[in-house]
């Protein structure tokens, strides 16, 4: 049965996590998480109060930090790791792992979504690492995050809230108008336009926050069928928002029938954003990278550099060719063309039979034949 | 004094052996595949061997981007490009993926260096590098050149910085604006750019507010020499060939000037400035060299590139008195033509006569023609207006 984890902004959240149990509750401290909407400066008392709701607490240390800013935030985490309230750090830059591990290390280390990791190996070098738990980046896709689960760590997923798509050091709203601004809810891509976009600013930079949410409540099927903790990360919602996503989850937990509409309606009402389950398609990515593995890139022996309708074309050629050859044409629209190739000559007019790598050779014009076309030696 | 190694771009073998002649100790460079600039020429594997050779004859380096985050699908024709070019004598492997790193140290000797899309930042991430077998990390542009110090002294590692180009609005690696917006995957080779787009916000305001400006790091020279930096790295291997001769010449003459006399390099950094201005540019700044980059490393009301030449050409072969010209922007023949040749100041076309590649004399000079101009000049020299 999955375990449910959750972000706790402010005490005053305390009143609803209550009402649930929770496997990690995590906090942000101004002075070591970068993202944190609400700024709220916990202490070791008011941190305890969350011990009895959840097996673990957690704080964000989630930034790019400097050296000098680690010896900052070393300096100010210890004696809250030493007193027992904190025994959990998640971290988006894997270099920091040696750096807990020396300092703190009976601590448990989660790797957070924007650490970006998706793919086998790299799980694996984690594990080697001694991570206790990654929370899988938004973008990956599902049948990628299958293959993660399998493996022997444990995972977590982002199952509700917004989705970071950007992280900067700079401090793009601040910077520019003088002012702490802090938080604008809708910025619209005038070339994009429908599409209301969140960016935060904090000290430790400025982040952007996709246009719609995380919302793995639209498809409990695929919940089923993974083997990971769900994580609610509803940081800069409403409370009703985050009272209403935790009842829907742990009723999810208990029932994956169970009837989600209203709750996610009431989701989007909340943050005027569509609960989508946002795992990226790239489909233009995944086009291109599939196309590539075709034999597009292979035998190739030159690119036509210059066309003249009617009068010539020239070659640039990058392997040693001995003319007569059979040669076939690839242009940039993907129309081929086999080509017997019988004579050539170099640019000064002289013939050439045998064409070495980075010679120039100009031929008489072809019809089909187009600018930036690739010469292979293989039926493309 | 150890200066910086030079470190350019090669979009294209063209571009490649460009950077190499004008002046710089390494190019990197990527295949077809695996790379952050998908719509880059790029190499085949053939090239990847012959640039290898050239550059190793001139006591030169080659760098191969394998700088993407792949999906696990992905894995096994990664794998089978490892294996491929295992065989390539590269100088290293630009990685910024921890899996791609462990794959890369199995099925390759290849020496590893650390991507700045791996965006790191201090000592302990560069341990860990180190630790995986890096020899060098491309730091995060965040880094200021005293941390970029501050991390050489601690991890003992080479070190290599960002001196020119276009910068990301958001660390390297960090930014899934593109994936979002056009499903086009930003740390697999895809991204748009969307960033540098107008933005409307509620305030009322609409403005590019991530449109960052370029890097111009050229005055720092002196810094990054006095703090150990093993390289310095120009950015742009989707730009001209002109952009990448352009810089690298200039960044050469400046860090030979440094070395000839530092005074003097400081009196002619203005000079070497508006030389890296002359090429297509969205403005610059210093951004995190120094200080953390503020608002005015940011373009918030950009009006569109700015340059005061225009690339014409590449001289493609030489002969004794008439070099071949790849024609790359439509000219004619009475404009005042430049020539920026390895090796030479800036000098102007003396006599611009113009022969079709066929023999006719031509002044109708359109873009994708071969044309001869009637005077001797190196192959990769650039002609410009």
């Amino acid at each position: 049965m999955p375990k449910l984890s959750t972000v706790c902004e402010h005490p005053s959240d305390i009143a609803w996590l209550s009402l649930y149990t929770w496997d990690t509750i995590l906090i942000d401290c101004t002075w070591c998480s970068v993202r944190p909407f609400v700024c709220f400066e916990w202490d070791e008392p008011t941190i305890r109060t969350l011990q009895s709701l959840s097996t673990h607490i957690g704080i964000h240390v989630d930034g790019l930090y400097t050296q000098h800013e680690l010896l900052l935030i070393q300096s100010s985490i210890a004696p809250l790791i030493q007193s027992g309230c904190i025994d959990t750090i998640r971290i988006q830059d894997p270099g920091l792992i040696s750096w807990i591990r020396t300092l703190f290390p009976t601590v448990q280390i989660h790797i957070n979504p924007e650490t970006g990791i998706q793919n086998q190996p790299s799980v694996a070098a984690l594990v080697d690492m001694g991570v206790d738990r990654l929370t899988l980046n938004s973008e990956t896709p599902f049948s990628v995050v299958q293959q993660i689960c399998a493996m022997d760590i444990t995972c977590e997923l982002l199952v509700q809230g917004p989705i970071l798509i950007q992280y900067s050091r700079r401090r793009f709203l601040s910077d520019w108008n003088g002012s702490h601004v802090h938080q604008i809810r809708n910025a619209n891509d005038v070339e994009l336009p429908n599409r209301s976009f969140t960016f935060l600013n904090t000290q430790f930079g400025h982040f952007m926050f996709a246009h719609f949410h995380r919302c793995l409540a639209t498809v409990p099927h695929k919940l089923e069928k993974v083997s990971a903790y769900w994580l609610l990360d509803a940081r800069g919602q409403t409370r009703r928002y985050k009272k209403t996503a935790a009842q829907m989850y742990h009723q999810l937990i208990k029932n994956p029938q169970a009837k989600t509409s209203d709750a996610i309606n009431v989701l989007h009402e909340d943050s005027g954003r569509r609960q989508l389950p946002g795992f990226f398609l790239v489909n233009h990515t995944d086009t291109d990278w599939r196309n590539f593995n075709g034999d597009h890139q292979k035998n190739i022996l030159g690119a036509v550099i210059s066309v003249c309708a009617k009068a010539y074309c020239v070659i640039e050629w990058q392997a040693l060719v001995q003319l007569p050859a059979r040669v076939f044409i690839r242009n940039r629209d993907q129309s081929t063309h086999e080509w017997m190739i019988s004579k050539a000559s170099t640019t000064s007019g002289d013939p050439i039979t045998i064409i070495k790598p980075q010679d120039i050779t100009v031929h008489p014009w072809r019809l089909g034949i187009q600018q930036k076309a690739i010469i292979q030696s293989k039926q493309p | 004094m150890k200066l910086p190694a030079i470190v350019a771009p090669g979009g294209s073998f063209t571009k490649a052996t460009i950077a190499l002649d004008f002046g710089a100790d390494s190019v990197y460079v990527a295949g077809h595949q695996f790379s952050l600039r998908k719509s880059a020429d790029n190499l085949t594997i053939q090239q990847l061997a012959q640039l290898c050779e050239i550059a190793h004859k001139k006591n030169k380096a080659v760098y191969l981007a394998l700088n993407v985050f792949p999906l696990q699908e992905e894995i096994a024709a990664l794998i089978r490009w490892l294996k491929q070019v295992s065989y390539l004598p590269l100088n290293a492997l630009i990685i910024s993926d921890i899996g791609v790193c462990k794959l890369a140290r199995e099925y390759t000797n290849i020496p590893i260096h650390t991507s700045t899309q791996a965006s790191v930042t201090n000592g302990h991430a560069a341990d860990m590098w180190k630790a995986m077998g890096a020899k060098r990390i491309v730091l995060a542009r965040e880094c200021s050149i005293h941390e970029a110090r501050v991390i050489k002294q601690r991890v003992g590692i080479e070190i290599e910085m960002f001196i020119h180009g276009a910068m990301c609005s958001s660390f390297s690696g960090k930014c899934t604006i593109s994936s979002v917006t056009s499903g086009r995957d930003s740390n697999r080779g895809g991204c748009v750019q969307s960033c540098r787009h107008q933005y409307k916000l509620e305030t009322g305001d609409t403005l590019h507010v991530m449109n960052s400006k370029d890097l111009m790091g050229i005055g720092a020279i002196a810094e990054m020499v006095e703090s150990g930096i093993d390289a310095v790295k120009i950015e742009g291997r989707m730009k001209s060939a002109y952009y990448v001769a352009n810089t690298v010449q200039v960044i050469r003459t400046a860090i030979n000037a440094y070395q000839k006399s530092p005074s003097e390099f400081h009196q002619q950094c203005p000079v070497f400035e508006q030389q890296l201005a002359r090429v297509s540019n969205r403005g610059f700044t210093t951004a995190s060299l120094h200080q953390p980059a503020t608002a005015e490393s940011i373009s918030y009301d950009w009006n569109g590139y700015q340059a005061t030449t225009q690339f014409l050409g590449i001289v493609k072969q030489a002969k004794k008195n008439r070099s071949l010209i790849h024609v790359r922007h439509p000219f004619d023949v009475t404009d005042q033509l430049h020539v920026l040749q390895p090796n030479r100041a800036p000098s102007t076309v003396l006599s611009p006569i113009f022969s079709t590649i066929l023999g006719p004399r031509t002044t109708n000079i359109q873009a994708n023609q071969l044309v001869w101009l009637h005077q001797s000049l190196p192959v990769n020299s650039i002609i410009y207006a």
